[in-house]
């Protein structure tokens, strides 16, 4: 099944994300200028979606050694 | 000598005359004090001068030759580090407001090879916010030795333009999508980002766990092995550094060109790379040609994907070593670093997910590709240096402003290859130029080589101040 992009979101959104993030309160303008950031950064990472991955491990693999450091 | 021609000295230069007792530590640091007096008042590369430090080391340093001790080339020798780098029981501000009184109770472990192989530390150099976002919000930021009205590049910016105006013999900067290679390039200097593992970062404050790597920045490739050969080397508490043996770095360069294979990407690279940096390459491809080497044409695999990849790994692990901050210093954060950190708690864990994927595919195609050719040769940085502190009117938003000033850089971070940038010339308004050589893991002897017989044949800089 084809997954659908993620989208950006809008200031609201974000406002309360941050507000549950412990952020505080951030004025209107920030905002505004967050969530275009937020949605720059989703569009980066959909472009991933063209590529052929079904066959790729992750770059990073979990494994327990032994290790006591 | 005179104090000014001591300054203009490579590390191995001035490591001779301090071996067979002609120059004395103690000398070199108060030459490099008082170039620093004289200078940085309009650099602005320091945030601590460790006056009082330096000469107490560089008088043990004196005893230490006296008794017959002498410690190889990096013995009494200025060095300066960028200031999210720990030093015991000296200011370490991470470039930020919330660490502004920050001061370790330990060395990090960069400092202390640099300290054992009998370096002197000169001072903490100046650099972006939490080395991600310019400016640095309590010191302003460096200025261009070769024009002060230019920006540094970043984020080790103060190093860059101490080690150009030979305010320290070399400095150890960070590079998490080019912030080592980028302002060498910027600056003119030698600015080296080894393979990822071989230097450990323990006590160095973490801007993305994966991409990290501390390495060297100096004014001339023999200098950038000198001291990579101190701070190489496995560390049991840094994990991500691996138990391989250290070469002689030096001992490679010995050796020329002929027989190596360079391969000059036809994609990606030189994309959007301005006119004058892509000709100033080219010469210096052509020149390494002239010198022996076979180059040709190779194609990047995944090219078009390098960015998104590195943006996925980038922002989700930077948003998590900085979440627990902004949580209690929201107000102390500048906006670029939010800007450029926080986006990445909103993305999806199934893209964070596919950039895992996705950095495996790339990295293994780089590797298919350096069996076919010993280096790769490109731009270190797509343009030459921008007005001082206009990085983000570089793209509406971050992330076009970043990936259209990193992407010649970030892509061996990504990859974890090691890659060097060193100075192939001047623009038209007289701004360094620099040229990148990537190589195979832990293969730093070949880009080291490569390099240094590149500054043989290329324009010998002159020093811009």
């Amino acid at each position: 099944m084809a997954e659908t992009p993620q989208s950006g979101a809008d200031a609201e959104t974000l406002r309360m994300a941050m507000d549950r993030l412990g952020a505080g309160q951030l004025d209107e303008a920030w905002l505004e200028r967050f969530a275009q950031e937020v949605q720059a950064l989703v569009e980066m990472g959909n472009k991933l979606d063209e590529m052929d991955l079904t066959a790729e491990m992750p770059a990073n693999i979990f494994a327990n050694r032994g290790d006591v450091v | 000598m005179a104090a000014q021609d001591l300054t203009r000295l490579s590390i191995a230069q001035v490591s001779e005359l301090i071996r067979t007792s002609e120059v004395s530590p103690l000398e070199l640091v108060e030459t490099t004090v008082a170039r620093i007096e004289e200078l940085d008042g309009a650099i602005n590369s320091y945030i601590t001068v460790m006056e009082e430090q330096a000469r107490h080391a560089a008088q043990e340093a004196e005893r230490r030759i006296r008794a017959g001790e002498y410690l190889g080339p990096l013995h009494g020798i200025p060095i300066g580090l960028k200031d999210i780098i720990n030093t015991r029981d000296v200011l370490t501000t991470n470039g930020s407001r919330v660490d502004r009184e920050h001061v370790p109770d330990h060395d990090a472990v960069v400092t202390q090879r640099l300290v054992d192989a009998g370096a002197v530390i000169i001072g903490k150099h100046g650099c972006y916010e939490y080395a991600c976002s310019p400016p640095n919000p309590l010191y302003g930021p460096s200025r261009n030795p070769w024009n002060t009205g230019r920006d540094t590049g970043g984020s080790s910016s103060g190093t860059g333009a101490a080690v150009a105006a030979h305010m320290c013999y070399g400095g150890i900067g960070t590079d998490t999508g080019g912030s080592i290679r980028n302002p060498s390039g910027v600056c003119g200097i030698v600015g080296l980002k080894q393979t990822y593992g071989r230097v450990s970062r323990r006590g160095v404050f973490p801007l993305c766990w994966s991409l990290d790597h501390a390495g060297p920045m100096t004014r001339t490739v023999e200098d950038c092995a000198i001291i990579l050969q101190a701070i190489a080397g496995h560390d049991p508490g840094d994990p991500s550094t691996a138990d391989v043996p250290v070469p002689d770095y030096r001992q490679a360069l010995t050796r020329d060109v002929r027989g190596l294979r360079a391969g000059v990407p036809r994609n990606y690279f030189f994309d959007g790379v301005q006119p004058e940096v892509e000709q100033s390459v080219r010469q210096a491809i052509s020149a390494l040609e002239g010198a022996g080497m076979t180059v040709e044409e190779v194609t990047i695999p995944h090219g078009e994907y390098i960015m998104p990849t590195w943006w996925t790994v980038f922002s989700s692990e930077s948003a998590a070593i900085h979440a627990p901050l902004i949580r209690e210093n929201t107000a102390d954060y500048a906006h670029g670093v939010l800007n450029t950190v926080a986006p990445g708690s909103f993305l999806s864990s199934s893209i964070v997910f596919k950039g895992q994927q996705a950095r495996r595919s790339i990295t293994r195609g780089m590797n298919e590709l350096l069996q076919q050719v010993d280096v790769i040769l490109t731009p270190a940085v797509p343009m030459v240096a921008w007005p001082l502190g206009g990085m983000h009117e570089l793209g509406d938003t971050v992330v076009e402003a970043l990936t259209r000033l990193a992407f010649t850089t970030a892509a061996f971070n990504l990859t974890g290859h090691p890659a060097i940038s060193v100075p192939c010339g001047l623009n038209s308004e007289g701004l360094p130029i620099g040229l990148q050589i990537a190589g195979r893991p832990f293969d730093e002897e070949t880009v080291l080589r490569v390099a240094h017989v590149y500054e043989s044949l290329g324009p010998n800089l002159a020093a811009p101040l």
